[in-house]
Parts: structure tokens; C-alpha cells; sequence
């Protein structure tokens, strides 16, 4: 089993690299493009998964990755499972924040308990969860723009802090029971 | 007395009219008007003929291999869902249906397709209770009927006639699975009038069978508002889970048959129409986010004698003050939000069962088109999204109050916003949500926007922070308000923060104040300090001094280090002179604090620790800025000296004063060059000496730095400052190392 | 264990160059003369040379995962605690001594400084603006509200002359005429309900019976049966005259059918004790 490390390569120089993993590669292509459109004092490379583990014959030619980013469709059972076996090929360092989860459609008829599920996933691997209209072209760039301020701090691009210092801020606690009864 | 008669002699009024209609009128009416439209035509309009041939068909026609009845069905069929049936075919193919004249299968079939194109006579639904009761549907077929009701409920002409037969609808409440329907249906149909004791008494044993159900408990929290008499158990004061949605069968085809059908008003089904068209009904687009239009439930020819006047008529804020006394509230409280008039009146009359009614109006709409939304977010349903939360927004700023149900939402909300989706509207409702308990505001309000704030940009951190600060300015508002009213609740709808304690109040802003603390801290940090962030972070801070001296609460807050020192050693003048001026009304509520505290002696008590911390703030400025004391041991800030000796920076204690600090070296060259034009060299050293500093000061304080004068002026009291009178260089002159 | 997943990631590393710096900023280094460039050059590599030390004995050091979800926290645990010792102990860096890089640094800094401040003027024009707005609009709200204030005041006046100028005979003869008005309705009730109640209601004859062919059961019709009329007229006056015992006892002469339909839907209630007497349902 190939684990991918956090910390297996030396960094680039003025460089962040994203991966971002989706079954379905339904928002992944076109949240990728957005990434790359915006400007940033740095070389943003983004990469793309439908799942893990990756090819080994890669393994030479990849650079370190410093955000690894699992997109779930909430209207599919199948895009969460893949997430859920596709995180058992990360590294345990990459939870110490350089993981975080984006979920699209999830303002809409979806059953409650997949996306309890979700958020119960990201608080017991201390994750930021992101929520995604990936409809408008406004909200693919807010998500984009979202996932960069992540990959600055992941990326080790801002002074004074660090990804676990991020994620300990961004993480929420896991949902209670009176989480389920929605209003106070 | 004279009231009690009154109503009822109104009641006998309307009553009067109901009698003949429902018995007859209806059917008759749709006819003629059917024919009439038909003869106008000439006959060729081949959908009043498949209606013509469903009005006359007999019962007992077979179903089976019966072609023209199929072709007819399908072409009703066909037009219903494509745009829409007028309010005659409404009529026609409901009773067809319901009476099952031809069996239970088209019923079914038929009220799939009932998509009303303008409004639905209400002699159509009486009609269709009527056969409700005669019990030969099956149930699932009655179930679907009252669905089908609820959808279109706001597209009903008129709920007169509908309210007559009160009782009639509400003999179902005993069958349980048409319970939660009913109810629904009873909820927007009850008036004062129709709740009755032994109404009440049934609701309970029926609550006693079923248990405690929402839409049970909405209906009699309803009742209860409008005779709270009647209704002795206690009920818990906010059911917010409102009735289950249930439209979503109808709902997509009828917005966009809607839809279409705005584009052409004057389109053949509105001629059809005729006499019958009133120019209020054309209007009613009545999209699922449109504000219903206007109609009360009281008819025009009834009103007269009933001395009331519909809201609806009212054109104009004269109009309004001279019926302040006798104004009918419209059946839809929905549409009260849609006209400025309409939300004065319920400013007025703070009406608890309006505002119960608008609360859960809003509450479904809210959730039905944001968070349950199904598929389909075009550009027209979001500009129409973005309209609706701007009158909500004004409506609430007119009210200044926000509805217990946007919060609701807002905190669902909350949880699956990406922090971009409408947000100058979300972040607006969010500002005026009121006090949240200090128990469950973490959960609430805190967790989902540290998680949007944490990973988003520099604007989203600054209207977070912006929020918050109209939050809090909101709540302290409301805390004065109240506070002066003596604990008197004038409140509207009992979730104004007065029911809440003052220890609870307070426990709730500090933890806010604290909270925007820790934002504001690692959001600089994050944020390299920017100036945008830094300026809203101080916009917080100038609500949070002056809490004491203006809106008369007692706590006082200070800001963390990780705000106070990027804002004093800020390269902009502007961030120092702020911190200044929130320092300086610190010293202020501080004071007056104090002085309360020792006259009253039941004043509130500031901890120490509050007022260690300002010292330490205020010797820190004072060093800095005024004594050229800094990083020297025992003034607040300290660096190792072998760090600053690596540095090579001359004389290090001098440079965060008032002449080398970054934010003002510019104005120290200014002035030096206007002192000594003559000079080649420069030596800033030079300002500090005799009247030259007194100068130096004079001149900053006239670029508009309001704040460092008043915190000189208070803080350095024995002193003058900015030689208003001269005295002798030893006094004004700054200690300098 | 090679899926199709496999084959399809990392097929496309869109690496597509972006520019080192935002156009319009020029490079801190650009400007510097030969020897401070290089100075700078030197540091940057003294730091290179430190992160790839350190990067070797990460790679070294770096421990078989445990996928053990309690160790993990426990793991997490300390590396924040390692993280914030290393906070807590870190001594602030110098920047360079060479004057021509400081004043780089230092221009840069204030042509930042420049554009942040540009937006904080803009944010702040822009909320000026609102607020304009917003005041006026309250203000406009306070006048009406006067007015309003005005208007009700009014009409209490208005409404306490008029009290004061109502006779007592004006107010009998109002009362009168209500009166009147609801006798009228009244009767008007009672004919429809008889008429109604007549037509569809009838007295069930044996004929009935025999149509519905319940032959087996040796029906013997009551010939004292009480109409449904009767019944309703018997229960209305019983609960008018006796409030206190509204009850009225079933005997023979009330049709069963009749008396299940009052109780089913409500208009009849048994008597809790006693299953032989109903009343009416109080109604008002």
C-alpha cells in the first residue's frame, strides 16, 4: 500500500501544489481551471484524482503535495464512499491539517443523515469542510479562492502560521444530538 | 359588548351570501361563463369543449376503451401542464374528479394536472370539501386532495366561503392521516372567531392520541395567541419546525407556468377569463418567492357593512391614518411584507397572531428556496432569491426587529453556506438576529462562521467582522431600549432579548466581544496585518469601549494584545489615532464606572484584571508614542537588548514616538522642513526640544488626529498639551532617554 | 487493487505557469546594487541548504503510520503542543543590515501600505454613503410614526366625545334593532336546518329496510321513532333550559343509526358514566 506523505519531498520554491480528488469529476475539472486562473505571487499546480491511491509510476515525475482536497457530492451515496477508502491511502501527517473536504449540492433535497455523515467525517479527522455552489460561476470562484487561502497557509506561504495552527481554527467539533434538532 | 355584537352580526352579514353559493352558484356560474366565452369563440376552442364535454358527462360512463373521454383528458391534461388551467376548468375538472363519476383512476390523474394559470374559485374547493365528506374516497386520494389545496391555497380568490365551512373541515382532524393536512389548512383559515372551546378540547384529545405533533401544537399555539383563554396547557414558545412541506408535487410546474405566463398577460386564458379578471388577480404571479399580493379575506360588498377596511385598499399614508382604527388584515400575511403600508399598520397594532402567521409564512419560504431547494439555480430564480431577502432585510430594518423564523433558517443556514451565495443579505439578516443565549451561541452562530471566516478572503473576514459589529450594536441597542422601559415587555413577539435576564445578556456579549477578539486576532495574523481588517476590527472596538457610557451596560471589555499592538504599530496614522480614541473612551466608561460604583455602591463591579489590562495598554501607548521609553525593562514591551543591539537601529527606545513612529515620520519631515527651511542635514531629535515639540504636537493634532489629542490631552493631564498654554519646556517637553 | 480510478489520476498536472509576481510590483531585489543582490542570494541559500537538512531528517525519522484513530489524536495532540513551544521560545528575526535592501523592503511596504489604504477608503465612502441613506430613511419613519401617534391620539378624542354624546335611548334602540336582527337570523337558521333536515333525514319505514334487503333481521321499526328533528330539538332544549344536567337519556325511540352519526361527528357526546345519555356538544 503506497502512502502519499506530506513531507516525501523538498519543497518548490515559490510553489503550491493542490490535489484534488473526485469520484465523479464533475466540479473537479472546472474548479481546477479556476484555480489556475487566479493570481497568485506563486505557482499554483493543480493536480487531479478520481481516488487513491495514486500510480506509483507517477511517484517520480509528483511534487509535494501540500493540500489534498476531497470533493463529495452529497446527492450521491457513492462520491462519500469513495472519499471515505480513498482517505486510508493519505499519510496520518496530512491530517494535521492539509486535508479538507468540499461538498456540493448540499442545499438541496438531500437526505439529512448523508450530510450529518459528512460533517462527522471531517470532525473526527480534524478537517475544514467546505460547502460548494458549483452551479454559478461565482460560487466555483469563491470556492476556488477558499481553497487557495487554505493552500497559502498549507503551502507554508504565510509567516507565522502554520497548517495545524489553521486547522485547529477551522475544525468543527463533532455534531451533537441537539446538532439533529436543527434549531435550538 | 358593543364589539362582541358587532362581529357577530357581521358574521350573520357574510353568512348570509355563502348560503346561496355554495349551494349553487358555483357550478352554474363556471358554466356560464364557459359558454359565454364559447359562444364568443365561435366554438373553436377545443379546450372549453374537452371542459364542456367533463361538465356534462354522466356518471357511470365507462372508463375503459371511452376514446373521447381520453382525448379530451389529455388535451385538458396537456394545457394544465403546460400553461395552466383557467379558473373555470379549475372548477370543472375539480368536481369532475372528485365526485368519481368516472371511478378513482382519473381523480388522481386529473388533480396531477389542476395547475391553476390566474386563481382558483373558491366555490371550486368548497365544492371539492363537499365531496370530501361524503366519504368515498379512498384515503390516499383525500390526502392528495388536501396536498393539492395547500399548494394552491394563495392562488384562492377569495378564503370567505372557505372560512364558513370551518367546521366542516375541521371534523377531519380526527382521521389521523389526514390530521397533519387538515391542520395545516385550518392554521391559515383560523380567525378569532373560529376558536372555540370545544375546538380546543378536541386538539387536545386528539394530541393525547397522537402525541405532541407539530402541526397539533402549531395550530393550537395559533389558537392560543387568539384566545389565550381557551388554551391552558402551556405550550413551548417557539415550535420552529413548522409544517412539513408537502408541494413539491406541484411546485416546479406550477412556477413555471407561472413563469411563462407572466410574459404574456394578455394571452387568450386571460380573455377567457372575462368579467371575472380583476386587475389584482392579474398580477398574482404568485411564484413560490413571490410575495402574494394583497387580498383580505373580507369581500368588498361585505366590507361596507362591516365597517372594516381591507388592507388592500389602502393607497396612501393618509388613507392609513384615517382607518387606523378599522383595518382588516389580509388573509395571506405573506403579502404584508410586500407593501410599505401594510408593515406600518402591523408596526401599529403589534398584532401577536399577524406576527405568528408572517413568522411561519416566512419560515417555510425560507427553507422551501434555500435550503431545500430541488435542482435546477438559473440566473432568474437568484435575482429573484436576491429580491425577496432585500425586502425581508428592509422589512425588518422598518420593524427593527428581526422574525424569530429567519433566525431559524439563518442558523440551518449557516451550516451549508460557502460564504459567497447572496452574502451581503445573509450577513445583513445575520446582523440583525437577536440575543442568542450564551449556552448554545457557540454551537450556533460561532462554529460555522469560524469555519467560512478561517478559510475565506480578506473581504469575507471583513464583513464577518462588520456583521458582528451590527450584531452587537443591534443587541445593545435593543438592552438600552428595554433597559429604559424599566423590564416593561412591549415586545412584539416574546423573543426580544428582554426575556432574557441581564446577567444572560451580558454573559452573551462578552462572549461575542471575545469571540471577535480571537477573529479579529488571528485574522491579522493571517492577513499580514492588513489595513482593511485592522480598520473593521476597530470599528468593533469603538462599539465595545463606549458599551458603559452609551447604551448603559455595565461591562466593560478590552481588546486582545493580537488587535491592540498591529493597530498601535500600524504604518497608517489613521489605525494609531483610532486606538487612541478607543483608549481614551475606555478612560472614560472606566471613570464613570467607578464613579457610579462608589455612589451607588451597588454598581456593577469591574474585575481588576479589566483594569490591569487597560493600564497596561495605556503605559504601553504612553511609553511608546509619548516617553520614548520603549522595549526598556518594566515598559510593557520588552525585546531582548543583544536582538536590538544586532539590529544597528540608533537609540531603538526612540523609535515608535510620536516623531519616529512609521505612521508619523512623515509628518515629523513635514514639519521639520517647515521649521528649518534653511537646514541641509536633518535631525528630527531636534523637534523635541522646548516649544518646538509643543508645535510638533499642535501640528499633528490639526491634521484631524482627534484621537491622539484627546488621549494626550486626558491621559497627560497635568501637563497642557499642544501648548494651549505655554509653560516652561520642562514640563510639556516628553521625558526623553 | 488497480482500478480504473488508478489509471485516471494525475493525468492531467495542469501546471500551468503563473507569473512569479503580480504585474505592476516590482521584484524587492531590482534596484538593489551587485553586492546587496547577492547578499540576499547567499541568505537564501544558507535557508535552502537548512530546509533540505531538515527535510532528510523528516524523511528518516518519519515513523510507520498507525492507523489507530485514538493515536492519532494523541499524536495531534502533540504536535500542537510541540508547535506552540516552538511559538512560545522563537525569537524575532532581524531583517538585513544592508541600507539598500531596507529601503526596498521599506518602499515596498508603503506602496502596500498605499493600495490597502485606497480600499479602506472606499469601504469607508461606501458606508458613509449608507449611512446617508439610512438616516434618512429612519428619519422619514419618525415622522410618520408621529404622525400616526397624532392621528390615534385623535381618534381617541373623537371617540370619547362621541361615547359622551350617545344617549341611553340611542344605545336601546340600537340594542333593539340587533336584537331584532338576530331573531330574525335565528328563525332563519332553524327553517333551513328543519328543511334540510327533512330531506335528507326521513324517518326510516319498514320499506327502507326492505329495500336494503336486511331480511334475516327481524326488524321491528319503534312507531314512537323520534325524527332526527326531534332528537336535535330535544338535545338543544335540554342544554338551554338545564345547563347544569345537559344530559338527555336514550331510550327506544331514538333510531341507533341517528344517534351513532351525532356521536361520530361530534355533535353528541355520551355521558362518561353512563352510556344511555348523550347531551350536545357545547357548541358556544
Amino acid at each position: 500500500m503506497s502512502l502519499l506523505k506530506p513531507f516525501s519531498k523538498t519543497p518548490e520554491i515559490n510553489g503550491a501544489n493542490i490535489l484534488l480528488v473526485e469520484n465523479e469529476e464533475q466540479f473537479q475539472q472546472c474548479l481546477a481551471e479556476t484555480i489556475v486562473l487566479q493570481n497568485m505571487n506563486v505557482n499554483v499546480n493543480v493536480r487531479l484524482a478520481r481516488s487513491l491511491p495514486l500510480p506509483m509510476e507517477n511517484e517520480k515525475s509528483r511534487p509535494r503535495i501540500d493540500l489534498v482536497v476531497f470533493i463529495i457530492n452529497l446527492t450521491s451515496e457513492a462520491s462519500f464512499k469513495s472519499a471515505e477508502t480513498s482517505l486510508k491511502y493519505l499519510d496520518p501527517g496530512y491530517f494535521l491539517g492539509k486535508v479538507c473536504f468540499v461538498v456540493t449540492k448540499a442545499r438541496s433535497a438531500v437526505p439529512p443523515e448523508r450530510l450529518i455523515a459528512v460533517r462527522k467525517l471531517a470532525a473526527s479527522l480534524h478537517c475544514p469542510l467546505l460547502y460548494a455552489e458549483d452551479q454559478t460561476t461565482e460560487g466555483v470562484t469563491t470556492t476556488a479562492h477558499r481553497l487557495l487561502a487554505i493552500l497559502r497557509v498549507t503551502a507554508g506561504l504565510i509567516p507565522m502560521a502554520t497548517s495545524l495552527y489553521l486547522s485547529t481554527l477551522t475544525c468543527y467539533t463533532l455534531p451533537s444530538d441537539t446538532d439533529q434538532l436543527n434549531f435550538d | 359588548m358593543a364589539e362582541a355584537s358587532n362581529s357577530f352580526s357581521s358574521e350573520l352579514g357574510s353568512s348570509n351570501e355563502t348560503d346561496e353559493s355554495v349551494s349553487n352558484r358555483s357550478s352554474n356560474r363556471s358554466l356560464r361563463l364557459a359558454e359565454k366565452s364559447q359562444r364568443k369563440s365561435e366554438a373553436s376552442d377545443p379546450l372549453l369543449l374537452a371542459l364542456k364535454y367533463f361538465s356534462e358527462v354522466k356518471a357511470g360512463t365507462p372508463r375503459i376503451g371511452n376514446d373521447v373521454m381520453e382525448r379530451n383528458m389529455a388535451l385538458v391534461e396537456r394545457v394544465g401542464l403546460s400553461r395552466g388551467l383557467p379558473p373555470e376548468g379549475i372548477s370543472v375538472m375539480l368536481d369532475y374528479a372528485m365526485s368519481l363519476r368516472m371511478g378513482a383512476v382519473p381523480c388522481v390523474r386529473v388533480l396531477k394536472f389542476l395547475i391553476p394559470a390566474t386563481v382558483v374559485p373558491q366555490e371550486a374547493i368548497v365544492r371539492g370539501m363537499a365531496w370530501l365528506c361524503v366519504g368515498k374516497l379512498a384515503v390516499s386520494t383525500q390526502v392528495f386532495f388536501l396536498k393539492w389545496v395547500l399548494t394552491i391555497f394563495d392562488m384562492i380568490d377569495s378564503k370567505e366561503q372557505l372560512r364558513a365551512i370551518y367546521g366542516f373541515i375541521f371534523s377531519f382532524v380526527t382521521e389521523e392521516q389526514l390530521c397533519p393536512f387538515i391542520c395545516h389548512l385550518l392554521y391559515l383559515l383560523t380567525r378569532k372567531e373560529s376558536v372555540r372551546p370545544f375546538r380546543v378540547r378536541k386538539l387536545l384529545e386528539v394530541q393525547t392520541k397522537l402525541g405532541r405533533q407539530p402541526f397539533l401544537m402549531h395550530l393550537l399555539s395559533l389558537y392560543k395567541v387568539f384566545c389565550p383563554g381557551f388554551v391552558a396547557v402551556s405550550l413551548p414558545s417557539g415550535i420552529r419546525g413548522g409544517f412539513r412541506s408537502h408541494n413539491s408535487q406541484w411546485k416546479t410546474v406550477l412556477s413555471a407556468v407561472q413563469k411563462k405566463n407572466n410574459g404574456q398577460v394578455t394571452s387568450d386564458i386571460c380573455l377567457t377569463l372575462g368579467a371575472k379578471c380583476k386587475p389584482n388577480s392579474r398580477k398574482r404571479k404568485c411564484n413560490h418567492l413571490q410575495l402574494p399580493s394583497l387580498s383580505s379575506s373580507v369581500q368588498r360588498s361585505s366590507s361596507t357593512s362591516r365597517k372594516v377596511f381591507p388592507l388592500e385598499q389602502l393607497h396612501s399614508f393618509s388613507q392609513l391614518l384615517e382607518n387606523l382604527h378599522r383595518i382588516e388584515l389580509p388573509s395571506q400575511m405573506g403579502s404584508l411584507l410586500g407593501s410599505s403600508l401594510a408593515l406600518c399598520y402591523l408596526d401599529y397594532v403589534q398584532d401577536d397572531s399577524a406576527f405568528l402567521r408572517l413568522n411561519f409564512w416566512l419560515g417555510h419560504a425560507l427553507h422551501e428556496e434555500f435550503i431545500f431547494c430541488n435542482g435546477e439555480e438559473g440566473s432568474g430564480s437568484s435575482s429573484e432569491s436576491l429580491n425577496f431577502l432585500n425586502r425581508l432585510l428592509s422589512t425588518q430594518h422598518f420593524l427593527q426587529e428581526g422574525f424569530f423564523s429567519t433566525e431559524g433558517f439563518l442558523f440551518k443556514f449557516l451550516n451549508v453556506w460557502d460564504g459567497a451565495f447572496l452574502r451581503p443579505q445573509i450577513l445583513g439578516l445575520l446582523s440583525d438576529i437577536s440575543v442568542v443565549p450564551s449556552s448554545c451561541i457557540r454551537q450556533l452562530l460561532f462554529e460555522p462562521l469560524m469555519q467560512l471566516y478561517f478559510t475565506s478572503t480578506l473581504y469575507f473576514k471583513c464583513s464577518v467582522i462588520e456583521c458582528l459589529n451590527n450584531m452587537l450594536l443591534k443587541w445593545l441597542t435593543w438592552h438600552s431600549v428595554y433597559a429604559l422601559k424599566d423590564g416593561l415587555d412591549i415586545s412584539l413577539n416574546s423573543h426580544t432579548p428582554m426575556n432574557m435576564s441581564l446577567s444572560g445578556l451580558m454573559d452573551s456579549i462578552m462572549e461575542l466581544v471575545h469571540f471577535v477578539g480571537r477573529l479579529a486576532t488571528v485574522g491579522l495574523q493571517l492577513e499580514g496585518c492588513h489595513s482593511l481588517l485592522l480598520s473593521f476590527t476597530l470599528d468593533f472596538y469603538e462599539t465595545v469601549c463606549d458599551m458603559f457610557l452609551k447604551f448603559d451596560l455595565p461591562l466593560v471589555a478590552m481588546p486582545p494584545l493580537g488587535v491592540f499592538l498591529p493597530a498601535l504599530f500600524a504604518t497608517d496614522p489613521v489605525s494609531v489615532d483610532r486606538l487612541c480614541f478607543i483608549m481614551y473612551r475606555y478612560k472614560k466608561n472606566l471613570m464613570a464606572a467607578k464613579c457610579q460604583q462608589q455612589e451607588t455602591k451597588q454598581g456593577f463591579h469591574i474585575s481588576s484584571q479589566t483594569y490591569r489590562e487597560f493600564n497596561r495598554y495605556q503605559l504601553i501607548i504612553v511609553s511608546c508614542l509619548w516617553n520614548s521609553k520603549m522595549f526598556q525593562p518594566g515598559m510593557a514591551v520588552e525585546v531582548d537588548q543583544n536582538i536590538l543591539a544586532l539590529s544597528k537601529v540608533p537609540e531603538p527606545s526612540h523609535s515608535f514616538n510620536l516623531i519616529h513612529h512609521p505612521a508619523f515620520l512623515g509628518y515629523a519631515l513635514d514639519f521639520h522642513h517647515k521649521c528649518w527651511p534653511e537646514r541641509e542635514s536633518i535631525d528630527l531629535n531636534s523637534i523635541k526640544a522646548g516649544k518646538q515639540w509643543d508645535w510638533y504636537l499642535e501640528f499633528i493634532f490639526t491634521q484631524g488626529f482627534q484621537g491622539l489629542q484627546q488621549f494626550f490631552q486626558s491621559f497627560i493631564s497635568r501637563h497642557s498639551v499642544a501648548g494651549t498654554t505655554a509653560q516652561g519646556p520642562g514640563d510639556t517637553q516628553p521625558t526623553s532617554g | 487493487m488497480n482500478s480504473d480510478g488508478v489509471q485516471q489520476d494525475n493525468v492531467q498536472p495542469s501546471d500551468t505557469q503563473e507569473p512569479v509576481l503580480p504585474s505592476g510590483s516590482v521584484p524587492l531585489y531590482i534596484g538593489c546594487s551587485e553586492a546587496a543582490q547577492a547578499e540576499l542570494m547567499n541568505q537564501c541559500e544558507d535557508q535552502f541548504a537548512q530546509l533540505e537538512l531538515l527535510q532528510n531528517k523528516i524523511v528518516l525519522e518519519e515513523p510507520d503510520s498507525n492507523e489507530n484513530p485514538e493515536e492519532q489524536s494523541i499524536n495531534r495532540l502533540a504536535a500542537v503542543a510541540a508547535e506552540l513551544k516552538m511559538w512560545q521560545s522563537i525569537q524575532p528575526e532581524l531583517l538585513s543590515t544592508n541600507s539598500e535592501v531596507l529601503l526596498a523592503i521599506g518602499t515596498e511596504e508603503l506602496h502596500k501600505m498605499n493600495s490597502q489604504l485606497e480600499l479602506v477608503l472606499s469601504c469607508s465612502e461606501a458606508r458613509r454613503e449608507r449611512l446617508t441613506e439610512s438616516l434618512k430613511k429612519e428619519q422619514a419613519w419618525l415622522e410618520e410614526k408621529k404622525d400616526v401617534f397624532r392621528a390615534a391620539t385623535e381618534q381617541v378624542v373623537k371617540q370619547r366625545l362621541e361615547n359622551e354624546r350617545l344617549s341611553e335611548h340611542g344605545v336601546l334602540q340600537d340594542t333593539k334593532k340587533k336584537i331584532l336582527r338576530l331573531r330574525d337570523y335565528q328563525e332563519k337558521l332553524a327553517e333551513t336546518l328543519s328543511d334540510i333536515l327533512e330531506e335528507h333525514f326521513p324517518l326510516p319505514t319498514n320499506e327502507t329496510n326492505v329495500n336494503k334487503k336486511k331480511k334475516n333481521i327481524p326488524l321491528e321499526l319503534n312507531e314512537n321513532l323520534l325524527s332526527l328533528h326531534d332528537i336535535l330539538e330535544l338535545l338543544m332544549n335540554k342544554i338551554l333550559e338545564s345547563p347544569h344536567d345537559p344530559y338527555v337519556p336514550v331510550d327506544e325511540t331514538f333510531w341507533p343509526p341517528y344517534t351513532e352519526m351525532l356521536l361520530r361527528y361530534g355533535i353528541a357526546l355520551r355521558h362518561p358514566e353512563d352510556c344511555f345519555k348523550i347531551r350536545l356538544e357545547n357548541f358556544f
